[in-house]
C-alpha cells in the first residue's frame, strides 16, 4: 500500500514531474496519497465542497454519490459561470451609507453564498475580499459594492487585472488613503500594503525607497464621495522617471502593476495565499515553487493555479486541518437548518459581528486571521447562543430523522471522532421526545469541534 | 458620611446629588472641590472627605491584584476632561468648546477638571498626559490596533494583544483569566495560552446557566464532546494539524463550560447601586465575576461615543457624566466587596483630538490624557503637550503609550515591562500606591 510518504511522481498542471513529497504536515494516517480517488467517498467529496464553496449543502454530498472527490474537483473547475449578484444589487441601489441594522445587503450577500449557482467562483470572490481589503469604516456602502462588483468579475479570471482595477477603485482609494494622494507629497498607505500584503509579501527585495516610488506612481486618483466616481488628474500625478526596485521607468500605475505581477516574488506570494486558503499548514518551497511556476505560466490567470492546487494530493490529504471561519460557519449552519428566510430567523450585521466577522468590514487591511481564535471559548460561547436562538424550520422537521447519522449528514459531517459520535448518541437515546432530540442533535452537531473546522 | 457606602445602598442616585459639587460654586454640599486629589498619607484630607471614605493608600498584595480597563472608545478629547486653566490659547482657537475655568473642578497646579468628574476625582484619580505613539496615525483603526496590540510603531509584529498577553503571564489555569463585557472578543485580549473571553452582551452565555431539561441534555453533550482524544482517536486523525486542531476545538468547548461553571451566580440584573447605561451595565458584571474569585484578572469594558466631530459641547460632558457616574458606583461596589485595594482602573482611547475645533467638534487628534483610578497616588503625571507649539493643529506625545502600559504591567503586576511590550518601554515611578 503506497502511503502518503511514498514520493510518488505526479503531473502537475504545468506538465511537469515532481518527486516532492506530498504535504509532510498532512501525511501520514488513513487520509494519504490514495485520498481523492475514492468513488462516493463521502469524507472527500465533503471536503472538497468545504473548501471550495460554503457547503456541504444538505444532500450535495448524498447527489454527488458516483464521483471520486477528485472527479468532483474537476467538474467544479469545468465550470465557467460567474454568479451575478442581483438581490444584493438592489439591495446598494437604495441603501444609504448608515449601516443599519435592516439593511438588506448583508442578507443578500449570505444567501448568494448558500445559493449562487457556481461554487468555486463564489468562495473566491469572498477569498479575494479578505485579501484585497476594504472597509465600510471609511467608505461607503455604495463604493464597497461596486468594489465587490470588480472582485466578482475578476475572482476566476486574471490577477493582474483584479490588482490593476482595485488600485483606482473608489472604496481602496477611500480606505487606504489613495484619494487625493498627489505625486509631489504622496501618501504612502496603499502602496505600503500593496507591496507587503497584497502583492508581493514582507521583506521581498523592496525598500522603503520603493514603496515612496510606487506611492509616487499610484498618486493622482480622486473619489467623489456622492458619486463614488474616480476622476485621474494628471497635473496631481508624477510625472519623472522613477527607479522601482533596479528598473528605472517613466510609470504609471497600470505599468508598474504589471511590472510587479511579473516578478516571481509576486507569484510565490499569490501561490502561497491560495495555498493556505485551500490547503492550510505550511506550504512545502518545491511546492510553492511549483505552483509559482504555473501561475506565471498562465500569465497570472487565477483558474489554472488554484485548479493545481486542488488536484494536489496535498489538497486532498488536508481534511480538517483548518479551522471554519465565522461567516462561512453561519452559511454552512443555515443550510444545515434548512433556514431561507433571513429575517425571519433574526440575521442581523450584529450577529456577524458577535461571531467576530462581518462582510465589508475587516478588522485592519490584513483582514481576518486565520487561527485557533475561531474555536476558542468566545467563538464557541458566540455560535451557540446563536445557534440556541435560531427555530428550526417544519420542513426541515419532515425531512430530517432525529438520528445521528441523519444529523450529521446534514451537517455535511462524514468523519466525526468517537468522543463526538457518543456524545450525540447519548443525545438521541436519552432524549426522549422527537421534536425537542433533533433540535438537541442539531445543536450538538452544530457546536462540535469538527464542525467548527474545515 | 456622604455618599456611596454600604449603607447608602439603594440610594444610588440620589446620594450623587448630594456629593456631585454645584458647577457654579465651591463647597456647597460637603466636598470642597478646590480641596481635591488629597495628599494620599493623610488618607482624607481634613474638611474634605471624598465619597468613598478618601483615596487608596495601600494596594492588596500583587498575587490577587486585578485590571480594569475603560476603552473611551472614538477618540476621547481630553483637553476637554482635564484642561489647562488661563489658557488664552484655548479660548481662541476652541472658543466652543473650552470650559470656563470658574466652571473648572478641583483645580490644582494648573490644571481644571471637566465638573462632571468631580465625583470620580475625589476618589482619588492619577492622570497621566501627554499619551502618544510614534508616528500617529488619525485613522481609529490603525490607531485602535496599536494599542490593543500594545506596540506603539507603524509595524504589526505581534498577534497577541497587551492585555492578551498580561493575562498569559497572569494565568493560573483558572477557566478565565481575561474578559471583555464590551462587544464581543477584543483584539486587545488575544492571548497566547491564558483563557479570555469575549461576551457580546452580559446576557451572552445565558444558555450556559439557565435550569432547564433541555439545556441540561445540551451542556451535558457539550461536555462529553470536550473529553480528552483517546490514543485510538488521535491514530485515526493521524496528522499532527489535525489533531491540533480537534484539541483546541475541544479546549474551546471546555474552556467554555469551566467559564459558566467558575461564573455561576452572577447576576446580570444585579445593579440597584449602579446609574442606568451601558458602561455602568458592564461594570455591575466586572465586579460581580471579580468578587466570584475565580480565577479572573483582567476585565475590560468599553464606553462608545467619543468620536465627536459634531455636537461635542454637550456629547462630551455627558459622556463624562456617563464615566464619572458608572465608575463611582462601580468604585463603590468595590469598596463594599472588599476589592478597592486590589482592583486597577485604567482607561484607554485611541487618541486625544485636535485642539483647534472644528464645525462644533473637534478632528482625530494625536496625544490624549489617560486615567488611573483606585490604588494610586493621586495626581498629574507625565507632561501636559505645548499648547503653543502644536503639530498642524495637534499636540505633541510627551510619552508612547507602552510607558503607560509599562507602569501597569511593571508596578502593578509586578511584570518586567519587557514580558509584554517592547524593550524600551518604561513604567513611571510614583503612581500606583
Amino acid at each position: 500500500m503506497s502511503g502518503p510518504d511514498a514520493a510518488a511522481p505526479s503531473t502537475s498542471l504545468a506538465g511537469h514531474h515532481s518527486r516532492r513529497q506530498p504535504l509532510a504536515a498532512v501525511g501520514s494516517g488513513p487520509i494519504g496519497a490514495q485520498a481523492g480517488l475514492a468513488r462516493g467517498d463521502k469524507a472527500g467529496l465533503a471536503h472538497v465542497l468545504r473548501r471550495c464553496s460554503f457547503g456541504p449543502r444538505p444532500g450535495e454530498v448524498e447527489s454527488f454519490g458516483a464521483l471520486t472527490p477528485a472527479d468532483l474537483v474537476e467538474e467544479l473547475l469545468e465550470d465557467e459561470g460567474n454568479n451575478a449578484l442581483s438581490a444584493a444589487d438592489a439591495a446598494a441601489r437604495y441603501a444609504d451609507d448608515d449601516l443599519e441594522p435592516e439593511e438588506e445587503w448583508l442578507r443578500a450577500l449570505l444567501v448568494q453564498m448558500m445559493q449562487g449557482q457556481h461554487r468555486l467562483h463564489e468562495r473566491m470572490t469572498w477569498l479575494w475580499h479578505t485579501h484585497f481589503t476594504s472597509s465600510l469604516d471609511k467608505a461607503s456602502l455604495a463604493m464597497m459594492f461596486q468594489q465587490h462588483h470588480r472582485i466578482r468579475r475578476n475572482a476566476l479570471g486574471n490577477f493582474r487585472t483584479l490588482a490593476t482595477e482595485l488600485t483606482t477603485d473608489a472604496a481602496m482609494l477611500v480606505w487606504l488613503d489613495g484619494d487625493g494622494s498627489t505625486g509631489d507629497a504622496p501618501n504612502e498607505n496603499y502602496a505600503r500594503e500593496f507591496l507587503e500584503l497584497f502583492v508581493l509579501g514582507r521583506d521581498q527585495g523592496y525598500s522603503e525607497d520603493d514603496i515612496r516610488v510606487a506611492a509616487r506612481v499610484f498618486s493622482g486618483w480622486y473619489v467623489d464621495w456622492e458619486s463614488g466616481e474616480v476622476t485621474f488628474n494628471e497635473e496631481a500625478h508624477y510625472t519623472r522617471p522613477l527607479t522601482f526596485m533596479g528598473t528605472r521607468r517613466r510609470w504609471d500605475a497600470e505599468s508598474l502593476i504589471a511590472h510587479i505581477c511579473g516578478l516571481p516574488e509576486c507569484h510565490r506570494h499569490v501561490a502561497r495565499t491560495l495555498h493556505r486558503w485551500f490547503i492550510g499548514g505550511d506550504p512545502a518551497d518545491a511546492f510553492i515553487d511549483e505552483l509559482a511556476e504555473v501561475f506565471a505560466d498562465a500569465d497570472l490567470e487565477i483558474k489554472p493555479l488554484v485548479a493545481a492546487i486542488l488536484r494536489s494530493d496535498e489538497f486532498h490529504a488536508a481534511h480538517m486541518t483548518r479551522v471554519r471561519q465565522p461567516v462561512e460557519w453561519l452559511c454552512v449552519t443555515l443550510q444545515a437548518l434548512g433556514i431561507t428566510d433571513l429575517e425571519d430567523a433574526e440575521i442581523w450585521p450584529w450577529t456577524l459581528e458577535a461571531l467576530g466577522q462581518m462582510p465589508f468590514l475587516p478588522p485592519n487591511v490584513a483582514g481576518w486571521p486565520d487561527d485557533d481564535r475561531w474555536s476558542s471559548a468566545s467563538q464557541v460561547v458566540a455560535r451557540a447562543s446563536i445557534v440556541l436562538d435560531l427555530e428550526l424550520p417544519e420542513s426541515t422537521h419532515d425531512r430530517v430523522a432525529p438520528t445521528v447519522d441523519a444529523v450529521l449528514a446534514r451537517c455535511g459531517l462524514y468523519d466525526v471522532s468517537e468522543t463526538t459520535r457518543r456524545a450525540l448518541a447519548h443525545a438521541e437515546s436519552d432524549f426522549g421526545e422527537f421534536d425537542r432530540r433533533l433540535e438537541l442533535l442539531f445543536a450538538l452537531a452544530l457546536t462540535s469541534p469538527e464542525f467548527a473546522l474545515t | 458620611m456622604l455618599g456611596i457606602s454600604a449603607t447608602a445602598a439603594g440610594c444610588g442616585g440620589s446620594s450623587w446629588a448630594t456629593t456631585s459639587p454645584d458647577t457654579s460654586t465651591s463647597a456647597t454640599s460637603g466636598t470642597d472641590p478646590s480641596v481635591d486629589n488629597p495628599a494620599p498619607t493623610d488618607g482624607s484630607a481634613a474638611g474634605a472627605p471624598t465619597p468613598t471614605g478618601g483615596a487608596v493608600t495601600a494596594a492588596a498584595p500583587i498575587a490577587g491584584r486585578n485590571l480594569v480597563v475603560v476603552e473611551l472608545q472614538g477618540g476621547n478629547d481630553s483637553l476637554a476632561m482635564l484642561q489647562p486653566v488661563g489658557s488664552g490659547r484655548l479660548h481662541d482657537v476652541r472658543p466652543d468648546q473650552v470650559i470656563d475655568d470658574e466652571e473648572l473642578a478641583a483645580i490644582r497646579d494648573g490644571l481644571g477638571w471637566q465638573p462632571a468628574l468631580a465625583g470620580l476625582v475625589g476618589t482619588g484619580v492619577a492622570a497621566v498626559m501627554g499619551i502618544g505613539s510614534d508616528d500617529p496615525s488619525f485613522s481609529h483603526f490603525e490607531m485602535e490596533q496599536r494599542w490593543w496590540r500594545g506596540e506603539p510603531g507603524v509595524g504589526r509584529e505581534r498577534t497577541t494583544g497587551f492585555l492578551g498577553r498580561l493575562c498569559d503571564q497572569l494565568d493560573d489555569g483558572s477557566p478565565v483569566t481575561g474578559i471583555s463585557l464590551s462587544g464581543g472578543p477584543t483584539p486587545a485580549l488575544l492571548s497566547d495560552k491564558a483563557v479570555t473571553v469575549g461576551l457580546s452582551d452580559p446576557w451572552g452565555g445565558w444558555f450556559l446557566q439557565e435550569k432547564d431539561s433541555w439545556l441540561d441534555g445540551y451542556r451535558s453533550g457539550l461536555a462529553e464532546m470536550a473529553s480528552p482524544m483517546s490514543g485510538a482517536e488521535r491514530d485515526a486523525l493521524g496528522a499532527d494539524v489535525r489533531i491540533a486542531r480537534n484539541e483546541r476545538a475541544r479546549a474551546g468547548i471546555s474552556n467554555t463550560l469551566r467559564f459558566a461553571d467558575s461564573l455561576a451566580g452572577i447576576n446580570p440584573e444585579n445593579n440597584d447601586t449602579y446609574p442606568y447605561g451601558a458602561l455602568a451595565e458592564q461594570l455591575s458584571l466586572a465586579s460581580q465575576m471579580l468578587d466570584a474569585d475565580a480565577g479572573l484578572r483582567v476585565v475590560h469594558v468599553g464606553l462608545g461615543g467619543f468620536d465627536t466631530h459634531s455636537g461635542q459641547s454637550w456629547r462630551h460632558p455627558q459622556l463624562m457624566t456617563e464615566l464619572n457616574d458608572a465608575l463611582v458606583a462601580f468604585i463603590a461596589d468595590l469598596d463594599t466587596r472588599g476589592l478597592r485595594e486590589s482592583t486597577l482602573i485604567m482607561t484607554t482611547s485611541e487618541f486625544g483630538r485636535r485642539v483647534p475645533s472644528n464645525d462644533g467638534g473637534t478632528d482625530h487628534g494625536a496625544a490624549g490624557t489617560s486615567l488611573l483610578c483606585g490604588p494610586v497616588n493621586p495626581g498629574f503625571y507625565g507632561e501636559m503637550p505645548s499648547l503653543s507649539s502644536l503639530d498642524d493643529g495637534n499636540l505633541t506625545a510627551t510619552m508612547r503609550f507602552d510607558d503607560y502600559y509599562a507602569t501597569v504591567a511593571e508596578k502593578w503586576f509586578g511584570i518586567p515591562a519587557a514580558e509584554v511590550l517592547a524593550p524600551n518601554a518604561e513604567a513611571l515611578d510614583g503612581i500606583i500606591v
